[in-house]
C-alpha cells in the first residue's frame, strides 16, 4: 500500500496503536462466547469484558462498571440512550451541531408520538450565546436535552459543564455525545451530571470499528430498546435484568472490546495531555496554513475546540477537493458529515466542505505536504477560472 | 474447609465482587452453575472458602451489590 496521509479522524483513527492490534490478534485466538459457557475461553471474554468496564470508568472517573453498557458504536448508544430514557410526552431539546444519530432518533420520536416534540437551538456562537440560545428553548415541557460535547464537522466545543449545572438545576434528563470529545481531552464524569454520555470506541479512543458504549448515570433507569438473549435469567420469558446486561442483549464483541480497553491504555502510555497538546499544535498549524492559501475559505473557527478544520477550496465542490487531495494519497472527508443543520447555519449545505481532523500521530511535515497540494489544487482552479 | 456458592444478579455484578474480595485479599473462583433449578440469576457464582463467608458478604454488601442466593453445591 502507498504511503498515506491520514487526515480523517473524526471518522475513524488510523492508523491503530501496535498494542490495540496485538491484543485484537490475541483475543480472536483466545475468546469463547462471554456469559454463556464455564469453560476457559468463555471465562477469558467474560473477564476481559468486565476488565474494559473498569478501565472506561478508571479513564472516565466514573465508579459504577455495571452502568458501562457496550454497543457496536455511538449512534446504537445513542438511539438506545434517548429512546430508552425519554418518556411518550414532552419535549425534547437538541442544538443545530448535533449528528444525524441524534436528529434522526428524536425526529423519529416526534414522528411517533404526537406528545412529543423537538426544539433545536444554535449552538454556533460564543459560550454564552450558546446558554442563552439553550436557556431560551427549555420550558415545563423539556424532558430531554441531547447535546453534543463537540461538532463534528467545526470540532467546535460546546459549553457542557453548564449545560449539564443547567439541567441538574431544573431535573431534565442530559445524554451527551461524546463521540468526538472522548480522547482528546480529558473528561471527569464524576464532577459532571448527565443521565448517559454515548462514546465512539474506534474515534479517538483508539479501538476499532463497530465498538461503541454508553455510560449510565447510576440513578439512571432506561428501558431496553432489543430484548434476547444473554446467558443469564434463562428460564425467563422477559428481558428484566439489571444493567449492563438489560441493554446488551445477544453477543457482544468481544475482539473490539479488548480493542478499546487496549486503546484506552495507549492513550494513558502516551499521556492524554501529550496527546491534546500534539493535536492543538497541529491544528493550528493547518488552520495559518489555510488562511494563508488564496480561494480557501475557513468555517467555523473558534478557539474553543478539539483539531478539526473544515474549508474548501472556492469553485470547486467539496467532493472534488477531496478527490484530488486522495489522488495524492491524503485522506480527508467531504459532504455532509451527517450533521446537516450545522452545514445549513455555515451556509454550506448544497456545497459541503472538507474536513481535515487529525490524530497525535500525523505529523507536522505531513501538514505541509497536505497544505501545499491544497495550495496546488486552488492554483490550477484559479486559472481554470481565469480561462473561462 | 467447605466451599460455598455466591449466586449475583449479573455476570458483571460477580465479577465486580471477584475484584473486591481480590482488593481486600479474599480469593474467589467465577464458576458456571451446574443446577438448572438455581438459574435464577446469571447463572455463574463467585466459589469461595466458607471460612471467609461471613468476611465476603459484608465486604460485597458494604459495596451494594446483591448476593441472591448461597449455594452449597453449585
Amino acid at each position: 500500500m502507498k504511503r498515506l496521509i491520514y487526515l480523517d479522524n473524526a471518522a475513524t483513527s488510523y492508523p491503530k496503536p501496535k498494542n490495540v492490534i496485538s491484543a485484537v490478534n490475541e483475543s480472536l485466538m483466545r475468546s469463547g462466547n462471554p456469559g454463556r459457557s464455564g469453560h476457559e475461553l468463555s471465562l477469558y471474554s467474560m473477564k476481559a469484558v468486565y476488565s474494559c468496564r473498569e478501565g472506561l470508568c478508571e479513564f472516565f472517573r466514573f465508579s459504577h462498571p455495571e452502568n458501562v453498557v457496550f454497543t457496536y458504536n455511538t449512534t446504537y448508544a445513542l438511539n438506545m440512550a434517548i429512546k430508552g430514557l425519554m418518556p411518550h410526552e414532552g419535549e425534547i431539546v437538541i442544538s443545530n451541531l448535533e449528528h444525524n444519530s441524534v436528529i434522526r432518533p428524536v425526529k423519529e420520536l416526534e414522528r411517533q408520538n404526537e406528545g412529543i416534540s423537538v426544539r433545536i437551538f444554535d449552538a454556533l456562537g460564543d459560550g454564552e450565546n450558546v446558554v442563552s440560545n439553550f436557556l431560551h428553548e427549555l420550558s415545563d415541557r423539556t424532558k430531554l436535552c441531547v447535546i453534543t460535547m463537540c461538532s463534528n464537522v467545526t470540532g467546535k466545543i460546546m459549553p457542557f459543564e453548564k449545560i449539564s449545572e443547567i439541567c441538574k438545576k431544573k431535573g431534565i434528563k442530559l445524554i451527551f455525545d461524546a463521540a468526538q470529545y472522548a480522547g482528546h481531552l480529558p473528561l471527569d464524569l464524576s464532577s459532571l451530571y448527565f443521565s448517559a454520555v454515548c462514546f465512539a470506541g474506534h474515534k479517538s479512543l483508539y479501538g476499532i470499528m463497530g465498538t461503541g458504549f454508553c455510560i449510565f448515570s447510576p440513578d439512571t433507569q432506561p428501558s431496553a430498546i432489543i430484548q434476547g438473549g444473554n446467558g443469564a435469567f434463562s428460564k425467563a420469558v422477559f428481558h428484566d435484568m439489571p444493567l449492563p446486561e438489560r441493554l446488551e442483549a445477544g453477543t457482544v464483541g468481544v475482539p473490539g472490546i479488548v480493542a478499546l480497553h487496549e486503546g484506552i491504555k495507549h492513550i494513558i502510555s502516551v499521556g492524554q495531555n501529550t496527546i491534546s497538546e500534539k493535536c492543538l499544535y497541529l491544528e493550528a498549524r493547518l488552520t495559518k496554513g489555510l488562511s494563508q492559501i488564496e480561494n480557501v475559505t475557513l468555517y467555523g473557527k473558534t478557539p474553543e475546540k478539539v483539531s478539526t478544520v473544515l474549508f474548501n477550496i472556492d469553485s470547486l465542490e467539496s467532493e472534488e477537493t477531496a478527490f484530488l487531495l486522495s489522488e495524492k494519497g491524503i485522506c480527508t472527508r467531504a459532504g455532509l458529515h451527517c450533521a446537516p443543520l450545522c452545514h445549513k447555519t455555515l451556509g454550506t449545505l448544497e456545497s459541503g466542505a472538507v474536513r481535515v481532523s487529525v490524530s497525535h500521530f500525523n505529523t507536522g511535515e505531513e501538514i505541509d505536504t497536505f497544505l501545499s497540494e491544497v495550495q496546488k489544487i486552488s492554483n490550477l482552479t484559479f486559472f481554470k477560472g481565469k480561462n473561462k | 474447609m467447605n466451599t460455598k456458592y455466591l449466586v449475583f444478579t449479573s455476570v458483571t455484578f460477580a465479577l465486580r465482587a471477584m475484584t473486591l474480595l481480590k482488593r481486600h485479599g479474599l480469593m474467589s473462583r467465577l464458576e458456571k452453575i451446574k443446577n438448572i433449578s438455581s438459574l435464577g440469576g446469571c447463572g455463574y457464582a463467585l466459589a469461595i472458602s466458607s471460612d471467609i463467608l461471613d468476611y465476603a458478604l459484608s465486604v460485597i454488601g458494604n459495596e451494594g451489590i446483591r448476593v441472591i442466593d448461597i449455594l452449597d453445591d453449585k
